[in-house]
């Protein structure tokens, strides 16, 4: 039975019914007051069984202090379900207040999907590295770029071409008299000014790209008139130290990137 | 109680402003990183010992030191 | 059959008894029927479907013209989903391919370098490459020339192209191994199998010339001679050269040519599902959390 509000001065609800609009189970038609009701079990798929529904007759609306106000039904027949399954633990006493427990509940929730987020980011960073490192050298590229020479092969006085990156590698093995002889150039002389010193890492061994920076030609080795390399396309001459001295060449031959690993060889790229 | 009290002091400081949150999980991202690796990398090196290459690189360097 | 059974059946589902009402006349059910009703249907089923699986079965003869071995599962110690390869049996393996599988099948996509940290030092991969000789060039004076092999190198091939490959070899071009593994039924199984499976021909069977009989071959004659035998060659970590231990081992180096990614997929497997496991839990609790709004209510409608 719910609470029914009665005061003495008025009665504001005098009348308790069950709850017809949902029968239970039995479709016996229970008399509210003088209209029948009809057995809900009926379907109602026609206008003629919508209307038997209807109540009949003049309404009539009555207001006063001593009339019935409202009618309230009893929910008596209707089951709520057991909603527990979805109730967290600190929240299923109904006598503590919720809200004691609001702030961990909530931090819970939010440190819940702060982990999620974080794992989320990790798999997205991952994803995105290996996406991205694909458009990286593929390792055929890289086992390519990178040529190891061993100096010994090289005798004294020699120029010796390998193939690197696609274009051709000097690595020229100087005489004490050429080193002497590049060392000791006139700077105001030369057209793309630099020092020997800049442009080797150990005096005997010169290490060169063999494109002619006119117009890409292979440059002849020990020949032209400096005795370094001479280009036969235009008739650049460079000399031991691989700069342009005279021809239609702008710059000096380019420089790759190397190391010595050791004192035998030489690692370039 | 300290547990309620520490989730207080988290969501205060942290959870209530979304940038906070968001730096939160950022930097949360750069930690999990490095440790979930690792951790990982060290499940999959305890599960196979012993057969990994840097398991049994040390044998090869002997015996190849042994031949010369 | 089905269309007699269908036809009586809907006859009979649509003749309403007068005694139930409406409702409940389009429903078929066993609930309404006795237990031992029920257990003579279900075996009757069970009986009848029985009967033609074992009709079915029976009708599936051998034929001995057909007989071929499958391979046997065996227990690779990489075959688990987090195992990784034993790299002391690629190595093995590798010292076997090319002392013996070499000499007729190539290895066309495989480069030395990609031996460097699998199961060798840099230099002694660089050792093995300068082994070999690789035409190179052209040089200055556009001639090709020999070189001794780089880590940037191929295996090399034992022969120029394929029809020198045939000529040799009786007709029969030994596949190329790198992806031998996945490229059969039964992969490492099957490798494992067919070389340690060279037999006398049963009664029955003749064998041509030049042709040799193994059961675990499709069609029984293999072009292959048996190539593996006891102390064929010697391990340098002192592994006793066995038949099998020397197929084994061959057959784990052929896994691992065919993925030399083999043990860090096993790697990232390990970190993928762990991580989708946690954000799988995660998803789930912020699915409830998000939906308990909508779950824990009841709506009643109103006539």
């Amino acid at each position: 039975m719910i609470n029914v509000p009665k005061t003495s001065m008025m009665s504001a609800v005098s009348l308790i019914v069950p709850n017809v609009t949902k029968p239970v189970v039995k479709s016996v038609a229970p008399t509210v007051g003088k209209y029948l009701v009809p057995p809900a079990k009926k379907a109602t798929l026609t206008s003629y069984s919508m209307s038997l529904l209807t109540g009949k007759g003049a309404m009539r609306v009555t207001s006063g202090i001593a009339s019935t106000a409202q009618i309230r039904l009893a929910h008596t027949d209707l089951r709520v379900p057991d909603f527990s399954d979805y109730r967290r633990d600190a929240v299923k006493d109904s006598n503590k207040p919720t809200s004691e427990s609001a702030s961990s509940r909530r931090a819970f929730t939010y440190m819940v999907i702060g982990a999620g987020s974080v794992a989320t980011a990790y798999a997205a960073k991952n994803v995105v590295t290996m996406f991205v490192s694909s458009m990286s050298a593929s390792a055929d590229v890289l086992a390519l770029a990178k040529i190891e020479i061993k100096l010994a092969d090289i005798p004294e006085g020699k120029n010796a071409t390998f193939k690197w990156r696609g274009k051709p590698l000097f690595v020229r093995h100087r005489t004490a008299e050429e080193i002497a002889a590049e060392q000791a150039v006139d700077l105001s002389q030369l057209r793309d000014v630099q020092h020997d010193n800049d442009r080797v890492q150990k005096e005997e061994w010169l290490i060169l790209l063999g494109v002619c920076t006119h117009l890409g030609c292979v440059p002849i080795a020990n020949a032209g008139d400096y005795g370094g390399y001479y280009c036969p396309c235009h008739g650049s001459h460079y000399d031991a130290s691989g700069r342009i001295r005279k021809g239609p060449a702008p710059l000096n031959l380019e420089i790759p990137e190397y190391v010595f690993p050791d004192e035998d060889t030489v690692l370039v790229g | 109680m300290s547990l309620s009290s520490l989730a207080n002091t988290a969501y205060q400081k942290v959870f209530r402003k979304t940038s906070s949150f968001a730096f939160g999980i950022l930097l949360g991202a750069f930690v999990f990183e490095i440790g979930f690796d690792r951790v990982s990398n060290y499940a999959f090196d305890y599960i196979n010992r012993g057969k990994l290459y840097k398991d049994v690189k040390d044998k090869f360097a002997a015996g190849a030191s042994e031949e010369e | 059959m089905a269309a007699i059974v269908g036809r009586s059946s809907r006859q009979a589902l649509l003749r309403a008894r007068s005694s139930i009402s409406c409702q409940n006349a389009g429903f078929v059910t066993f609930k309404n029927q006795s237990t031992g009703r029920k257990i003579a249907l279900a075996a009757a089923g069970i009986v009848t479907t029985g009967g033609i699986g074992l009709a079915v079965a029976l009708n599936q003869s051998v034929l001995a013209g057909e007989l071929e071995l499958h391979p046997p599962k065996y227990p690779w110690n990489h075959s688990g989903y987090l195992d990784a390869l034993d790299v002391t049996s690629v190595r093995r393996g590798y010292f076997v391919y090319k002392q013996v599988c070499a000499a007729c099948h190539s290895m066309n996509y495989m480069y030395y370098r990609n031996l460097v940290d699998a199961f060798m030092t840099e230099d002694e991969a660089k050792a093995e490459a300068a082994e070999v000789q690789v035409v190179d060039g052209p040089d200055e004076e556009g001639k090709m020339f020999e070189r001794p092999g780089k880590l940037a190198d191929k295996f090399p091939n034992p022969y120029a192209n394929p029809e020198a490959a045939r000529a040799a070899n009786n007709g029969a071009l030994p596949p190329d191994l790198t992806f031998i593994v996945p490229a059969r039924h039964g992969g490492e199984d099957y490798i494992f199998s067919l070389l340690t499976g060279y037999c006398d021909p049963p009664a029955g069977i003749t064998v041509k010339e030049d042709v040799h009989y193994n059961p675990y071959f499709p069609g029984g004659t293999i072009g292959m001679a048996q190539a593996l035998y006891n102390e064929i060659i010697e391990y340098d970590d002192g592994t006793p050269a066995t038949q099998s231990q020397l197929a084994k081992d061959v057959s784990t180096f052929l896994r691992w040519t065919s993925e030399i990614e083999h043990d860090t997929r096993k790697k990232t497997a390990i970190k993928t599902l762990s991580i989708l496991t946690l954000l799988m839990v995660i998803t789930y609790y912020f699915k409830r959390h998000r939906w308990t709004v909508l779950k824990s209510r009841k709506l009643t409608s109103q006539k």
